[in-house]
């Protein structure tokens, strides 16, 4: 494949403002609370942008467009499921959250539960966060390497370094504000590369003719069982997904956060249909002649030209840098605030406690890159941490907020997360698969769709248990 | 005086009896929850609906 002709003055103009933000960031951090969750006084666009931006990034692109070639359009749902449940946590979950003053989820089941509660909702967090930083990294590798012909290591070390310097300086406020910018650059580069592509084919209809018409169905070749696999994990992770719970966090107050997840979310779901939409001009233009994982970068290559392929270039650089930005930002919450400052060191001054944060920025982007050279998948890396802390800490969290009996039941929740955690990571190993995509499991039946009806069942019985007979000893009826 | 829920330090521990509930001082949307799930994902197979729509002329 030759490269786009993207001009890289334009590369280096918007990496340079990037860092730009984060030099200008610094001055705003002066202790860990500023670093983690920018002070607590975000505006509401400054979180609805950056609450969009954070759940676009270069898997989605690559790998969604893969997905939409293969399941058309029902595998909006891989990607649709999360904003839909980013409006409703906006509603029902984050606010709360945001008035208990935490920083991390973790902190949360140490406050109702104590230390172990800490430590193992922090494992199961961590697990699913260094998955998709590392999913992204290397979605983010693949795709510019064959966009620009450049090297992995030439790859990373530009974008990765350039997100590592602006976290490592600005903290949430230079995530936020990049974030922000990001969004704008991926809905012009994607949305232009789309109306570029269906333009040249003749127009929707044209588009439509061209494909199976079992790619246009609600379900159809993923089937209603995989769309609703989907659905849940959407659910499940979004519920329990600290970068996007913590920009609630960084509002400056429970109403900014409501307003900042209903406006980032809605613009989430109507871009998340862009995805699937350039699988099937994949498919229109290419049929099967292609690799379903380079749909999105053949689409580019057909449709872009000039200047347009400097956005696209760059679309793809904003949309995974505004994910990897959010999730160091946020491992380096759990690192610092959850062993350091807990259990390492409690009484450590704010300026060391700056630092450590700051030092674990970039021990997080060394171990992310790490990670991607060890296990290069794309999606399925995102998921397979994703259905644990899905179908463990997700639904605990919720139970914890929205069922006050729960916090009164530490047996349950504690038996609902292993539960959950075993059951899903065990199918994950054991489960019958139906197909191995290129950058997905097809599974006859996700694990999830065990996982978590289990953890969610043993929060409503066990919490009805162990009140009742709290409220037996208490002589409270029950 | 016990520290309000929004003032307490990252590492102070456990709540006791009477903090469990602190979060409940913000009200959610009278709206059933689990509705508004269903409402919501409802929303997404008609924006999926009007695009295949779209697609199939």
């Amino acid at each position: 494949m030759e490269n786009l002709e993207a001009s890289w003055w334009l590369i280096a103009a918007y990496l340079i403002v990037m860092l730009g933000i984060g030099i200008l960031g610094r001055g705003k951090v002066t202790n860990i609370e500023d670093m983690a969750v920018a002070g607590r006084r975000s505006g509401v666009w400054l979180i609805a942008f950056s609450v969009a931006a954070t759940w676009i990034n270069g898997t989605t692109l690559v790998g969604n467009s893969a997905l939409g070639r293969d399941f058309g359009l029902s595998s909006y749902w891989a990607g649709g499921s999360f904003l839909f449940v980013t409006v409703w946590i906006g509603f029902y979950v984050v606010p709360k959250l945001r008035e208990t003053g935490i920083i991390t989820i973790p902190e949360l089941f140490e406050r109702f539960f104590g230390p172990t509660y800490r430590l193992l909702a922090l494992m199961l967090v961590i697990l699913r966060d260094l998955g998709v930083t590392a999913g992204t990294l290397g979605a983010l590798t693949v795709v510019t390497m064959a966009l620009l012909d450049i090297s992995a290591i030439e790859s990373q070390a530009l974008w990765l370094g350039v997100t590592v310097i602006y976290v490592f300086l600005g903290g949430m406020w230079a995530v936020l504000v990049t974030d922000s910018i990001q969004f704008v650059i991926i809905v012009a580069g994607t949305v232009g590369l789309l109306f570029s592509g269906i333009g040249q084919l003749g127009g929707l209809s044209e588009l439509g003719s061209r494909v199976d018409p079992i790619l246009l169905d609600q379900f159809g070749r993923a089937g209603g069982l995989q769309v609703l696999g989907w659905i849940v994990i959407g659910i499940a992770v979004t519920c329990g997904y600290q970068g996007i719970i913590q920009r609630g966090f960084a509002a400056s107050s429970p109403e900014t956060a409501r307003k900042g997840f209903l406006y980032g979310g809605v613009l989430g779901i109507l871009w998340y249909m862009v995805p699937p939409l350039i699988g099937l001009l994949g498919v229109a233009i290419h049929d099967s002649a292609i690799a379903a994982e380079d749909t999105f970068v053949q689409v580019a290559f057909d449709s872009a030209s000039g200047q347009m392929a400097t956005l696209i270039v760059v679309s793809v650089l904003a949309a995974s840098m505004s994910t990897l930005s959010s999730t160091i930002n946020t491992l380096a919450s759990n690192f610092t605030l959850d062993i350091y400052q807990r259990f390492i060191d409690p009484n450590s001054s704010v300026r060391r406690q700056l630092w450590v944060y700051r030092v674990n920025v970039i021990l997080i982007g060394l171990l992310a890159a790490l990670i991607y050279y060890l296990v290069p998948l794309l999606i399925e890396l995102f998921w397979l941490g994703g259905r644990i802390m899905g179908s463990s800490v997700a639904p605990a969290l919720v139970a914890l907020v929205m069922f006050p009996a729960v916090r009164r039941a530490p047996k349950t929740v504690l038996a609902a997360m292993i539960l959950g955690a075993t059951t899903v990571a065990a199918l994950q190993i054991f489960g019958a698969v139906q197909e191995v995509g290129s950058v997905v499991i097809i599974w006859r039946l996700d694990p999830i769709l065990v996982g978590f009806p289990i953890a969610v069942l043993t929060l409503c019985v066990g919490a009805w248990i162990e009140t009742r007979g709290k409220n037996r000893a208490a002589g409270i009826p029950s | 005086m016990k520290p309000s829920d929004s003032t307490r330090s990252a590492d102070s521990g456990r709540y006791d009896d009477s903090e469990l509930d602190l979060m409940d001082r913000v009200a959610s949307p009278r709206f059933n929850p689990w509705l508004a799930l269903i409402l919501l994902m409802l929303g997404g197979f008609i924006y999926i609906w009007v695009w295949g729509a779209l697609l199939k002329g």
